[in-house]
């Protein structure tokens, strides 16, 4: 019997007919109570550009803002869950008391999140600040890649000293420049290739936009964005 | 004040304390360093909370290469394989106080006093001792001697309770009691920061960051955590005393491990089957809830029973099992007894500081709560109801203490307490007769009024 990542009861599940067919199980990090807390967003009507929930499909106010903005990029940001108030505790955990763990909660999604559509894709994880990595010692978003067995690449690399994103005001963080620079010997890479770019949160959407920018400039076949959360 | 204070009798992470008050080369000869996470026989071992170290693989850290680290005591900070541990030697360093630190005027009972004094001795002698005393009997009155000795004896005493709220309670008695002693209060989301002081509140995770720095440990409703937090505790607790120290354990409803200590006479017991005024224990009266559905339609009898308990002017606690019950049944309640005033305070309520002192003050006609209330709280003149007692967050232990809420002050001595259930459960059925057990080892012993 496996324990709950989140709250260590034990985990009790019904067997469902496929994996009792295949032989098999379904990997289940989380307890039944835990993971209904966290809100799947494919059962809501989301806004095609950013998966933010709301009333109608098509492009809320921010994405068309965006769009204004980057006419070129034409992003579709995908997310898994709700970041809720749940999803909020669990990220705190994982990121700011460094609970690396937690990643093995969350690696199905991810593996949902960057299955190949194409052949010859490259999934590159956001990068973070180099203070970042001093205080907190890993990359999250690289963590849940690794903890799902997804092949990445650091193509992008965090060049700025600065604020962290969720310390700012939501002004703050649409007028931050950007912080980003390809690697060096990275360029080639990048050329032809879909790229996914693997973020653990998204929330104004100016990390993404700012890593699509900039990555869009190498002349990639695609370019797709994916989150945990939104 | 030195550096030095910071780390007497503290156990704490190297790299947060430099990172705090940068340390010199100097005064890092000076203590006492060890590895944070340390190998016993091919096993990894957390040397702050004695875990056994869960996480599965080395992951990147800090330190530039891949580290384990504890995911038990993780919310004290994290602890990696590259970290150590610092800790200064405790000197005792304190102000005596004169004439002496003990300034409480009060009288203890008979068997308060005989409680009192065997605490003292245990104290002088640096030994271990159990106090098994019934919800209600004033046990921390009856620490006062024992510490105030101990303060007067220039030892280091600390108090420690697994929960917030016990320890908040806490606090305001011993200050007044031992007023011209430095004293701090250590929990999880406290304000104030860490300072030296000779006695020390502290919630039983916090006791993680001392390491042989009291001469006295006295722990409050030991039995008061999850069963699988109980071997922290005991490593917490060994830890933090010194080598030449006395260890109090205080209890009401001690688990079948410690009674069986108790009755095998491993452990000296000071056993305390009466309330300090003198009353029997209010034995609970089962009532039967016709079925779970009913719960939110509230139960007639129930509400009758509530009606009652309104009109004849008393209040009361009503305590439902969990948070998401006990928002179906308010939904019910405000429409019910809309011109009463009450509320419901749970785990997670930010106001729960709040309306716990409201209710105390007679603003409330009665408090919807969780088990959270279940201990350390004392409301006087209270009734008691407990809605499906036979959810299993309700253990034997649990119920013996909510009974205990009812009947605490010398005015109102007998409360009533009714527990309604659809079925029996082991936990009931235990409490019921933990109670009658007590009631009956007080009158024979000829401490009922």
């Amino acid at each position: 019997m496996s324990r709950c990542l989140w709250c260590n009861e034990e985990v009790m599940y019904t067997v469902s007919i496929k994996e009792l067919v295949t032989f098999h199980c379904k990997n289940r990090p989380l307890c039944l109570g835990c993971s209904r807390q966290l809100k799947r967003l494919d059962s809501f009507t989301r806004c095609s550009g950013c998966s933010r929930i709301s009333e109608r499909e098509a492009h809320c106010q921010d994405c068309l803002a965006w769009r204004q903005r980057y006419p070129q990029l034409k992003l579709k940001h995908q997310a898994v869950y709700a970041y809720n108030g749940f999803a909020r505790e669990m990220v705190k955990q994982f990121k700011f008391s460094g609970d690396c763990e937690l990643a093995a909660a969350f690696s199905e999604e991810i593996k949902e999140l960057t299955r190949c559509r194409r052949r010859s894709s490259l999934v590159i994880p956001i990068p973070i600040s180099r203070s970042s990595i001093e205080t907190r010692g890993f990359n999250q978003t690289e963590l849940l890649l690794e903890s799902a067995r997804i092949e990445y690449q650091r193509v992008l690399e965090n060049a700025f000293q600065r604020e962290k994103q969720s310390k700012k005001t939501r002004f703050e963080r649409l007028e931050s420049p950007q912080p980003f620079i390809v690697r060096d010997r990275m360029e080639g890479e990048i050329k032809g290739k879909n790229l996914i770019i693997v973020d653990d949160i998204y929330t104004t959407g100016r990390t993404v936009y700012h890593a699509a920018q900039l990555l869009s400039q190498y002349n990639p076949a695609s370019i797709s964005s994916v989150s945990l959360f939104r | 004040m030195s550096k030095d204070y910071l780390l007497y009798g503290r156990d704490l992470i190297f790299r947060e304390v430099h990172s705090a008050i940068q340390l010199t080369d100097r005064e890092l000869t000076s203590v006492n360093q060890r590895p944070a996470i340390s190998r016993i026989n091919g096993r990894y071992r957390c040397e702050r909370c004695g875990a056994a170290v869960r996480t599965k693989k080395p992951y990147p850290c800090i330190c530039g290469g891949n580290c384990l680290y504890c995911s038990d005591c993780l919310i004290l900070g994290k602890v990696r394989a590259c970290d150590t541990l610092i800790t200064l030697e405790e000197p005792n360093l304190f102000a005596p106080v004169h004439p002496a630190s003990l300034r409480w005027i009060g009288c203890l009972s008979e068997e308060q006093r005989n409680a009192s004094i065997e605490i003292s001795r245990t104290i002088h002698a640096n030994e271990e001792r159990v106090v098994w005393a019934v919800t209600g009997a004033g046990k921390t009155e009856m620490l006062f001697e024992g510490v105030g000795k101990a303060l007067d004896a220039n030892k280091r005493v600390c108090i420690a309770t697994p929960r917030v709220d016990v320890c908040l309670e806490l606090a305001p008695r011993l200050r007044q009691a031992f007023p011209d002693t430095s004293l701090a209060v250590l929990y999880g989301s406290a304000e104030e920061k860490y300072t030296y002081t000779q006695l020390v509140i502290a919630t039983t995770h916090q006791l993680l960051r001392f390491k042989e720095a009291f001469d006295v440990l006295i722990i409050d409703e030991i039995d008061a955590f999850p069963f699988y937090l109980n071997d922290m505790l005991y490593y917490a607790a060994a830890k933090a005393i010194k080598q030449q120290s006395s260890t109090i354990y205080l209890t009401a409803t001690p688990d079948r491990l410690l009674k069986k200590r108790i009755k095998a006479k491993k452990i000296k017991a000071s056993i305390l089957p009466a309330r300090y005024h003198g009353h029997p224990l209010p034995v609970p009266s089962l009532a039967r809830l016709s079925s779970h559905a009913s719960l939110k339609k509230i139960d007639s009898n129930c509400y009758q029973h509530m009606q009652e308990l309104l009109n004849q002017k008393k209040r009361f606690l009503v305590f439902i099992p969990t948070i998401q019950l006990m928002e179906d049944v308010m939904k019910k309640l405000v429409i019910l007894f809309s011109q009463f005033s009450f509320d419901s305070v749970h785990s997670k309520d930010s106001q729960r500081k709040e309306k716990v002192s409201k209710m105390r003050l007679g603003q409330y006609d009665f408090l919807v709560t969780t088990t959270i209330l279940e201990r350390g709280v004392t409301l006087s003149g209270i009734d008691v109801i407990v809605l499906m007692a036979e959810h299993r967050v309700y253990t034997e232990a649990a119920l013996v203490q909510i009974a205990g809420r009812a009947g605490r002050s010398k005015e109102y001595p007998n409360g009533e307490v009714t527990f309604y259930c659809t079925n029996l459960t082991r936990g009931i059925k235990g409490a019921v007769r933990e109670i009658k057990e007590m009631n009956r080892l007080a009158s024979r012993k000829g401490l009922l009024k």
